[in-house]
């Protein structure tokens, strides 16, 4: 062995002894509070969860002039961006968004995909080599005065560099001149882009991601400057937005904020109907009739139009346009303000969109509201898309279209109210509750998943609602863990997407409401949390705070095991023990021994033939002894004498519990799954009446993988259910009973129902 | 956004239960929309669905059904392929295709073989999650690269 051979070993075996010495005295108690792994709370976020006596936030306002290209599908577009440097640092440059580099031919996000050959398809393929000439065209960037700025584009991010750094408390403005070609979101994907109908040569354009956008400078990242790779969606600081978009003079356009030249460019009919609709609290408006949007669509009148919107207070903004639009609104009242909700789709949605979407989005904002606050903004607007969902500010794309023949299934129309209602309620999170998606997807999508699912229970009893309860997260959760990931994983590292960032997290606010919390503690500590963040930038742990703040619930553990591991629910009913009180009476006990030992006599198979047999004892007298009369299960006068003694001494409570004719059982519970939850029990007495326990998850907090406890009732036990409501997510219920009762699988529920009738067809094309 | 429309979901999740280690009761749970682009773009055609009267659930056609599940879940043990024989499908209306497929091996086993590439060429992120009940619980992720498994 040479010198440096030993050493290596040396180094390699001191390593193992202190690795193992480490892991003996760590404390892996699932219990344990989550100082580790949560930011130390400080003068921007304090410990109760909420913004800090310093909290601040730098703001973008934006003046745009975008142009629609109609013949080439193209936008092109100069911007002012005013910047403001709230925060007590000084910046040497700025960084900017360029989210339409995602689809340049050199875009990372293409390189970055994996497989092997045997994974090819014609999208892998054709990613190799886009032949899209997609991303931006940065033609000019300038100092206000329209001095050139010098600036460095990598990838989907372009910092300027600043002439001189930018001090806290000052303002910095430049301009960009920028045009892009426009995808086919139906051929190369995209959350924006256009469609094409090739019926009547028109094209729907949903519009977003579409400027160059400042990027958000924080007490927590600085710059949130990760590349855009196409998961992990967008974080934005608020400002205020002056935009005026031309295009084609027939085209009809939606867009985040108020449209400020309605009386330029909408007819006096329309603005009577506008203003018709802004009265209207029951039945939508049209604004734009079917019957005028099929005759917009057969014509193409020359000439440009510009539409001109504000908006305040907002992250992001993003349009639509086309020619082929219904427009309908209604206001939905609230204490603090009257909001437009509105709608526009082309006559392909109909007749679903006419009857639902205004109507949706009308529902969505006063649920959202009774859990969260009033809806701050203006107009909030559902537009149609073939199959999509999509959000901002204001505005929001929307998939769920019938049939040609315009029939459409059930499944069809409760896919299109679900997500209008997933997509508008993304006003609150993340527009207005503005977390940073690029690093937690959960914190918006999750939430918002959520409060989707109270929405949609509220539209209709019995709503389909994909996500929410417990039971439904418990196929995702009991899978191969080694293709789950922990809630908190970056949004580009998560394995399986939707079960992760949004089934888990819905489902977990969801226990917390109904189970750990309680509806009244959890709504409670639910919307102080909303307040607090309402137009500002929340981080996981400004969540977890405020929940417990709030509450007085130590939540620690729920947090560590839903949200920063892969553990499941799996608690077993391992035994089951039977216990009585012997009152030591030595009458009623050797009573009982006496009763235990007929049992056993008389069921012997050969003591029951020999009942009748005459035995040599009962013919001869002689044979009898002391012991022919003595009677061993008879209490003796001693034993008597010193049970009294013993009863003498007892005090009153003593006395008490001898005479407790309970029956007492000894259950252990075993966590297999690993993740601490309240044990829920239904037990069913000889009476057939039930006891109902709920036993917060604390019962695990010192030994966190097997417990026992004691339960007493008066009458016998003949079932113990465990989890009887399906509230903890418990991915195996085999263990869930006492006795043991396997419960039907899927497959077996399905065999042994009734099969369907085959025969029958869709009964709206029937009725046709 | 919306990961029922925009496929952000990606997943399928099938239940196999091995009795007597011999006989298989296997449930698929697939996303309706997700299932019909993969076979639209895979047959150049498009599956038709037809709504019933009595409960307004959707159906298959099973013919096509069959044939794709033929082609992309298939169970064998070392020298015994199994027949598997679809007992039926539904589709619910929160747009969730199940799957319900039975078939026994001639012998019994503890090992069997599972391919499974369902959807996988026409959406690269799709995972299709196995897990198998028997004397044990185990469960697999398939994807457009691992598409065969080896349970045992």
């Amino acid at each position: 062995m040479n010198l440096s051979k030993t050493l290596f070993y040396l180094l390699t075996l001191g390593c193992f002894n202190v690795a193992i010495a480490q892991n003996q005295y760590l404390n892996y108690n699932k219990f344990k509070q989550l100082k580790e792994e949560i930011a130390t709370p400080n003068v921007y976020r304090t410990a109760a969860g909420a913004p800090g006596h310093q909290y601040y936030q730098n703001e973008a306002d934006y003046t745009m002039n975008i142009t629609l290209n109609d013949q080439q599908q193209k936008i092109t577009g100069s911007e002012t961006i005013k910047y403001h440097n709230n925060s007590p640092d000084k910046l040497e440059y700025l960084w900017i968004q360029l989210d339409q580099n995602k689809r340049a031919q050199n875009s990372d996000s293409y390189k970055i995909q994996t497989g092997g050959v045997n994974s090819l398809n014609s999208r892998s393929i054709k990613n190799m080599n886009p032949d899209f000439k997609g991303g931006f065209n940065i033609t000019s960037v300038t100092n206000i005065d329209r001095s050139a700025l010098s600036y460095t584009i990598h990838q989907t991010m372009m910092r300027i560099n600043l002439p001189q750094p930018l001090n806290s408390k000052e303002t910095f403005e430049l301009n960009i001149d920028w045009w892009y070609n426009i995808n086919n979101r139906l051929e190369i994907g995209g959350r924006s882009g256009y469609e094409y109908f090739e019926e009547d040569n028109n094209y729907l354009y949903t519009i977003a991601q579409f400027f160059p956008r400042m990027c958000v400078y924080n007490d927590t990242e600085g710059w949130q400057n990760k590349q855009f790779l196409g998961t992990g969606e967008f974080t934005l600081p608020f400002g205020d937005y002056d935009v005026s978009i031309s295009v084609p003079t027939d085209h009809i356009v939606a867009a985040t904020g108020e449209l400020v030249n309605a009386k330029e460019i909408l007819s006096s009919e329309q603005l009577d109907r506008l203003e018709k609709a802004r009265n209207s609290d029951k039945e939508p408006v049209f604004i734009v009739t079917e019957k005028e949007a099929i005759k917009n669509e057969k014509g193409v009148k020359k000439g440009l139009k510009k539409w001109h919107f504000k908006a305040e207070n907002v992250r992001d903004f993003g349009w639509s346009s086309s020619r082929k639009f219904i427009w309908d609104a209604m206001v939905v009242r609230q204490p603090s303000k009257d909001v437009l909700a509105m709608s526009f789709y082309p006559k392909e949605g109909n007749p679903l969109w006419e009857q639902y979407s205004t109507k949706t989005v009308a529902h969505t904002l006063k649920s959202y509201s009774k859990f969260t606050f009033d809806y701050p903004y203006p107009v909030a607007i559902s537009v149609h898309t073939k199959w999509i969902g999509m959000e901002y500010p204001m505005i929001c794309f929307n998939g769920g279209r019938p049939e040609a023949d315009g029939t459409y299934s059930k499944r069809t129309k409760y896919g299109m109210i679900g997500v209008i209602i997933h997509e508008v309620g993304h006003n609150y999170f993340p527009m207005i509750i503005n977390s940073d998606e690029r690093q937690w997807t959960w914190m918006d999508e999750g939430l918002n998943t959520f409060l989707q699912y109270l929405t949609e229970q509220e539209f209709e009893k019995g709503y389909p609602s994909r996500r929410g309860p417990a039971y439904k997260i418990v196929n995702y959760m009991k899978g191969d863990k080694n293709r789950i990931s922990p809630i908190m994983t970056n949004s580009e590292s998560i394995h399986q997407f939707g079960n992760n960032a949004y089934g888990k997290p819905a489902t977990a606010m969801n226990i917390l409401r109904e189970t750990i919390m309680g509806r009244e503690l959890f709504d409670y500590a639910f919307k102080i949390y909303s307040n607090r963040w309402m137009f500002k930038h929340p981080n996981p742990e400004d969540l977890f705070r405020s929940l417990e703040d709030a509450s007085s619930i130590d939540l620690d553990w729920f947090w560590r095991g839903w949200f920063y591991s892969t553990d499941h629910v799996d608690i077993g009913l391992e035994g089951v023990k039977y216990y009585r009180i012997n009152d030591q009476n030595p009458v009623s006990n050797k009573e009982d021994i006496k009763l235990n030992f007929e049992e056993v006599y008389n069921k012997d198979i050969s003591n029951q033939r020999n009942k009748e047999l005459d035995t040599y004892r009962a013919k001869d007298k002689g044979l009898e002894d002391f012991y022919t009369s003595y009677d061993p299960f008879k209490a003796t006068e001693k034993e008597i004498k010193k049970y009294e003694d013993f009863r003498a001494k007892l005090n009153k409570d003593e006395t008490k519990i001898l005479k407790d004719n309970s029956h007492f059982y000894e259950i252990n519970f075993k966590n297999i799954g690993g993740l601490v939850m309240p044990i829920i029990l239904d037990f069913t007495l000889s009476d057939n009446t039930h006891k109902y326990f709920k036993i917060p998850a604390e019962i695990w907090k010192t030994d966190n993988e097997e417990i026992s406890k004691m339960f007493a009732f008066e009458k016998s036990v003949k079932q113990i259910e465990l989890d009887p409501y399906l509230e903890t997510a418990d991915t195996d219920r085999s263990n869930n009973f006492w006795p043991e009762k396997i419960e039907p699988s899927k497959f077996e529920l399905y065999k042994y129902k009734n099969r369907r009738d085959r025969s029958s067809s869709n009964p709206m094309k029937k009725k046709k | 956004m919306n990961p029922t429309n925009i496929h952000e979901t990606y997943v399928s999740i099938t239940e196999i239960q091995l009795k007597n280690n011999r006989d298989l009761e296997i449930s698929i749970e697939l996303t309706a929309h997700d299932f019909e682009y993969a076979y639209n773009k895979e047959y150049n055609t498009s599956i038709s669905t037809r709504i019933l009267t009595e409960n307004q659930k959707e159906y298959y056609d099973e013919k096509i059904l069959f044939g794709y599940l033929k082609k992309h879940f298939i169970i064998n043990a070392q020298t015994d392929t199994v027949s598997l024989n679809v007992i039926g499908h539904e589709i619910n209306l929160e747009g969730i295709l199940s799957i319900y497929i039975e078939g026994s091996f001639k012998n019994t086993t503890h090992n069997f073989n599972t391919f499974n590439d369902m959807l996988v060429r026409q959406l690269p992120n799709q995972q299709n999650i196995v897990n198998l009940k028997s004397d044990k619980n185990l469960s697999f992720t398939f994807n457009k690269n691992i598409k065969s498994h080896e349970f045992k």
